[in-house]
């Protein structure tokens, strides 16, 4: 056994060293500093439950909690449903498999982009001047002004900025999903003269449930802790209108360098984290022990 | 998933009326691209077809206030990067995705159940804390303690997903090979590894693209204009306070910037399309 | 496939290796050097475009080593730039973090509003000897914290407001009424007030398309808007004064500007520097307010150099009004510090005393490029500056210069009012809210020893 053991740390030795010192350490380093005042002098004062206190009394908490939680919801139902219909479309309608390949790359297209370009390329869509590239299609079907569309509505610029660069991973997991539907289960409903809507309703998306509630819960991760794509296009603004709780975490620590504040909203946003992982492992469990098909 | 020769008259309409839609969809996606990069090729001041604004390749442009230094160190950095960083990844990972799924040691129940844990912990926010750690490991400021970060914060999710690659794999091919006289280290390489190639292709495809976009990490752990990547380089034209001073120059730039992310998108698109993955961004 | 990858993988490396020996190589650091000769590698940073800032140092260099050898001490002094091009926040931090892992530039530029960060960090070095009659007077108060002068200024700038002279000519103004408006408001003739109707006239009247535009971004110019207005930011120990009486009027000065009398553009601040130079070159905007040396920026925006452009723009100082009695200019200098850490305090200490000294030509070369008038008594008589189209029109605001001095807060307090700004002008927002609003975070982001409520 000791040599087995051996063995087996020296495989998951580099493993260990890295994610402890580069990970699990800045991990306790930052709910420590959650507790102080650290700002730009990097004096480390303890302040208790000060910048909690803090958070609980700006008004702008609530405000940005309450984008937080309609940015992720939002974003989740529209890239959920959006996802289920390109997949069914994609992989059950659609029979060719080179061409169902294809239109799943063209999907790909804005997750691959790196976000620096991909922001670039929103602001140059809906460039408020009148060459804007929006502007010139309102113009043309609407005769419509110029409008500084990302300064006026920022919010649901940001999230059709994001589902577009989320559907394509809940694409490619739905339809890899369909395509394991054993093929007897279309066979029978066929024969039993059910029309396509039905047999999607009844076949399809009761059996790739868990795959549903797994994206649902993954892109929700991803979107409470993902803001490189807000601050590239709105920042926040105007004002703090499209400001999201991550987002609100880096900028008090990276702008008004006040690192301590910046910790205690990363760490709460970390909670809220963890009680959802929590929910993942419970519904994973639940479904292991529930068994494949229901 | 094929369909029996009945009824196929009623499949192929519904087809074709799939793949209208899936052309309706995509049009968008491809026109705004493609008119995007059509810049890259028009003069911003007089609109005609040049190859100018990819002047940055070789030497200086100087634009309407200031001078973009060519894009050469960036370009260097961010292949060395890319590439440490990929490399590293999926050798530590398929390491340590292995010991997991397959060897018996004390410790191995707790340690998968902190994966789970830390894979779900957000990177992003623990930016602060890494920059104390690489501050007091004298390794802040440098491409080194970049590379040493990036591969930190992505390990504990790659290696999630290899070890289920591993986990799927028969231990009798493998005990097979150390009744034949291997022994672990031989029966890992010259077997094992062979039957989870679809994971180590996914996890490294994800761990490049993510490599080669990042921004957050750079922009933070680099104090200085020594140390450019190409999202950071890229970046100086499109800071959020301005109009982005030339968009042709941007196009091309970023055209390069995307060229080897469209390249290796296309060659490994079967493994992408695999469905059982779970790479993602992150950062 | 694996092999593929490799392949590829391997052929990757090669062509960015290959790509970055192309691209431009940095400075080395000093090597030792032979026989009794001191070789002296400084690091030096600035942020942006100014770059005849950070310039003039290394200009000074050559003419210091010629002191030096003429003392006997054979010294040579070599520069390793980094000169980036960033949020001057990201900038500030990025010296901060550099400093605390022990990798401080020796010399580096300030920004303007947050020299107390550097300070309570402790990177800079005081600089109290540098004080001399050589220097116009009170410029260093911009720089000076608890009686320490921790900055050396490179320039004076001014911020003035900016009038479009054809919007005049558009309403029937003559060519002598035109010349004279600015001298009316020197002598307090022509009021605020006053000015406003006037902006507003010319837009009625087709001689502009918009009476009054600003920066989009947040700064201090906004605070010259609020001292116009009888507002004040600062008392006279310098500490930070939150007027909420001043600040209301301000709020509905702004307010009113885009919704009411509509002369400034609602969605101003989502333009960027840009669009809005261009308005003011064009005299799409008839007047602006903001430093002097926009005004490279704001010719250049409308394809001019700036002698062309002083003949359609004119300058002014801030005039008096029903609640300011003084017309004036703020005075900002720029200017560069010397970290603490330096290995070579004697020699950064004596560049900047050689900057006043011999070398203040390259200041007003500096000045002279930027279109700012010197911190230096000497650079500000040089012909250089003298005789420049631009700088000839405003040499006279000297007179009436204030210098704010270094305010702890400030910073924070120019991004609250920004955010207001913002809001108020989109007519999100009424003014009695923003003040509530603009308190409330102020309250909860400074200590309660830097702001006094009023």
């Amino acid at each position: 056994m000791g040599r087995r053991n051996a063995q087996a740390y020296a495989f998951l030795s580099p493993f260990l060293v890295f994610v402890t010192v580069l990970y699990i350490v800045p991990a306790i380093v930052t709910v420590a500093m959650a507790f102080t005042n650290l700002d730009s002098s990097f004096v480390w004062e303890f302040k208790g439950f000060d910048n909690f206190i803090r958070m609980f009394k700006d008004p702008n908490t609530l405000v940005i909690a309450r984008n937080t939680v309609l940015f992720v919801g939002v974003t989740i139902v529209c890239v959920v449903l959006l996802d289920l219909f390109l997949a069914v479309v994609v992989t059950y309608f659609i029979q060719n498999q080179r061409v169902g390949e294809f239109f799943k790359a063209v999907l790909m297209i804005p997750m691959i982009t790196p976000a620096v370009v991909y922001s670039v390329l929103w602001i140059w869509v809906l460039d408020a001047s009148g060459s804007g590239l929006l502007n010139r299609i309102a113009a043309g079907l609407f005769g419509a002004a110029p409008h500084n569309w990302i300064a006026l509505y920022p919010f649901p610029v940001v999230i059709i900025a994001t589902v577009l660069t989320s559907m394509a991973y809940g694409t490619i997991v739905f339809s890899s999903a369909i395509k394991s539907i054993p093929e007897n289960q279309f066979k029978a409903a066929r024969v039993d003269g059910a029309s396509e809507m039905s047999i999607v309703f009844s076949i399809i998306l009761p059996n790739i449930r868990y795959h549903i509630s797994f994206i649902a819960l993954w892109e929700a991760l991803g979107l409470l802790t993902d803001y490189v794509t807000i601050l590239l296009i709105t920042n926040g603004g105007p004002g703090i209108r499209s400001e999201v709780w991550a987002l609100s975490a880096y900028h008090k620590a990276f702008v008004d360098q006040q690192y301590g504040f910046g910790a205690a909203i990363s760490v709460v946003l970390i909670v809220v984290v963890m009680v959802l992982m929590l929910l993942i492992a419970r519904a994973s469990r639940r479904q292991n022990e529930g068994g494949a098909l229901q | 998933m094929k369909k029996s020769a009945a009824g196929t008259l009623h499949d192929r309409r519904r087809e074709r009326n799939a793949i209208l839609i899936m052309i309706l969809v995509s049009i968008p996606i491809l026109f705004i691209y493609l008119a995007f990069f059509r810049n890259a090729f028009l003069d911003s001041a007089t609109g005609e077809l040049t190859l100018g604004n990819f002047r940055f390749l070789t030497g200086e442009i100087r634009l309407s206030q200031y001078t973009v230094p060519p894009m050469g160190p960036a370009f260097r950095n961010s292949v060395v990067f890319t590439v440490v960083v990929t490399l590293c990844e999926v050798i530590i990972s398929c390491m340590a995705g292995y010991a997991l799924a397959r060897l018996d040691f004390r410790g191995k129940k707790v340690i998968p159940f902190s994966l789970l844990a830390l894979r779900l912990f957000p990177g992003m926010l623990l930016l602060i804390g890494v920059l104390y750690v690489l501050m007091t490991l004298k390794l802040v400021n440098s491409l080194q303690g970049v590379i040493l970060a990036a591969i930190a914060l992505r390990l504990p999710g790659s290696t999630f997903i290899i070890r289920n690659f591993f986990s799927a794999v028969p231990a009798d091919i493998e005990n097979s090979a150390l009744v034949d006289g291997c022994n672990r280290l031989t029966a890992f390489f010259q077997v094992v590894i062979h039957m989870v190639k679809p994971g180590i292709a996914s996890i490294s495809l994800f761990s490049f693209m993510s490599a080669w976009s990042n921004y957050l990490l750079f922009n933070t752990l680099i104090f200085n204009s020594k140390t450019p990547v190409l999202a950071t380089y890229i970046r100086v034209l499109s800071r959020n306070d301005q109009m982005i001073a030339d968009y042709g120059v941007f196009a091309a730039m970023a055209l390069i910037y995307m060229l080897p992310v469209l390249i290796f998108f296309f060659i490994s698109q079967k493994q992408l399309m695999q469905g059982n993955i779970g790479g993602g961004k992150g950062i | 496939m694996k092999k593929h990858l490799c392949l590829i993988l391997s052929v990757f490396l090669a062509i960015g290796l290959l790509a970055g020996c192309g691209g431009g190589g940095t400075d080395q650091s000093g090597s030792a050097a032979p026989g009794g000769e001191e070789h002296v590698v400084l690091k030096i940073s600035h942020n942006m475009d100014f770059v005849t800032i950070p310039d003039a140092v290394v200009a000074a260099a050559d003419r210091l080593m010629a002191r030096y050898a003429a003392e006997g001490r054979n010294v040579k002094i070599e520069f390793e730039k980094d000169y980036q091009r960033i949020d001057w926040t990201e900038y500030h931090n990025n010296l901060v973090f550099a400093d605390k892992s022990g990798d401080a530039p020796d010399i580096f530029s300030l920004d303007s509003d947050n020299i107390f960060g550097f300070v309570k960090a402790g990177m800079l070095m005081d600089l109290s000897e540098l004080k001399s009659d050589k220097f116009v007077d009170g410029i260093f108060e911009h720089y000076t914290v608890d009686g320490k002068i921790y900055g050396m200024p490179f320039d004076m700038p001014v911020r003035v407001m900016y009038y479009n002279k054809a919007g005049l000519a558009a309403i029937g103004w003559t060519e002598e009424q035109i010349a004279a408006l600015p001298g009316q408001i020197e002598r307090g003739e022509f009021t605020f007030e006053q000015f406003m109707d006037l902006a507003a006239e010319v837009q009625a009247k087709g001689g502009a398309k918009w009476g009054l535009a600003h920066r989009p971004g947040r700064g201090p110019d906004f605070l010259d808007i609020l001292q116009v207005l009888g507002g004040s930011y600062y008392n006279d120990e310098g500490t930070l004064v939150f007027d909420e009486a001043g600040l209301t009027r301000f709020f509905q000065f702004t307010y009113d500007n885009a919704n009411t009398t509509k002369i400034t553009p609602p969605d101003l601040n989502q333009m960027g520097w840009d669009t809005i130079n261009k308005m003011v070159a064009t005299g799409e905007a008839f007047a602006y307010y903001g430093p002097l040396y926009s005004s490279t920026y704001v010719a250049n925006a409308g394809g001019m150099t700036p002698a062309e452009l002083v003949e359609s723009v004119s300058f002014a100082l801030f005039p008096k009004s029903e609640q300011n009695d003084k017309p004036f200019a703020s005075v900002a200098p720029q200017g560069m510090g010397i970290s603490s850490r330096t290995k070579y305090p004697e020699i950064c200490m004596d560049l900047f005393k050689e900057l006043a000294d011999g070398s203040s030509e390259e200041l007003a070369k500096h000045a002279s490029t930027i279109l700012t008038l010197s911190s230096v008594k000497s650079a500000n008589e040089n012909p250089i500056l003298t005789e420049n189209p631009v700088l000839k029109e405003v040499t006279y605001m000297t007179d009436y210069g204030v210098t704010a001095p270094s305010i702890e807060g400030l910073n924070t307090y120019t991004s609250e009012l920004h955010k207001q700004i913002v809001q108020l002008e989109l007519g999100q927002i009424t003014p009695e809210a923003a003040v509530k609003d603009m308190k409330t975070q102020l309250e909860l982001n400074l200590d309660a020893d830097s702001i006094l409520f009023q």
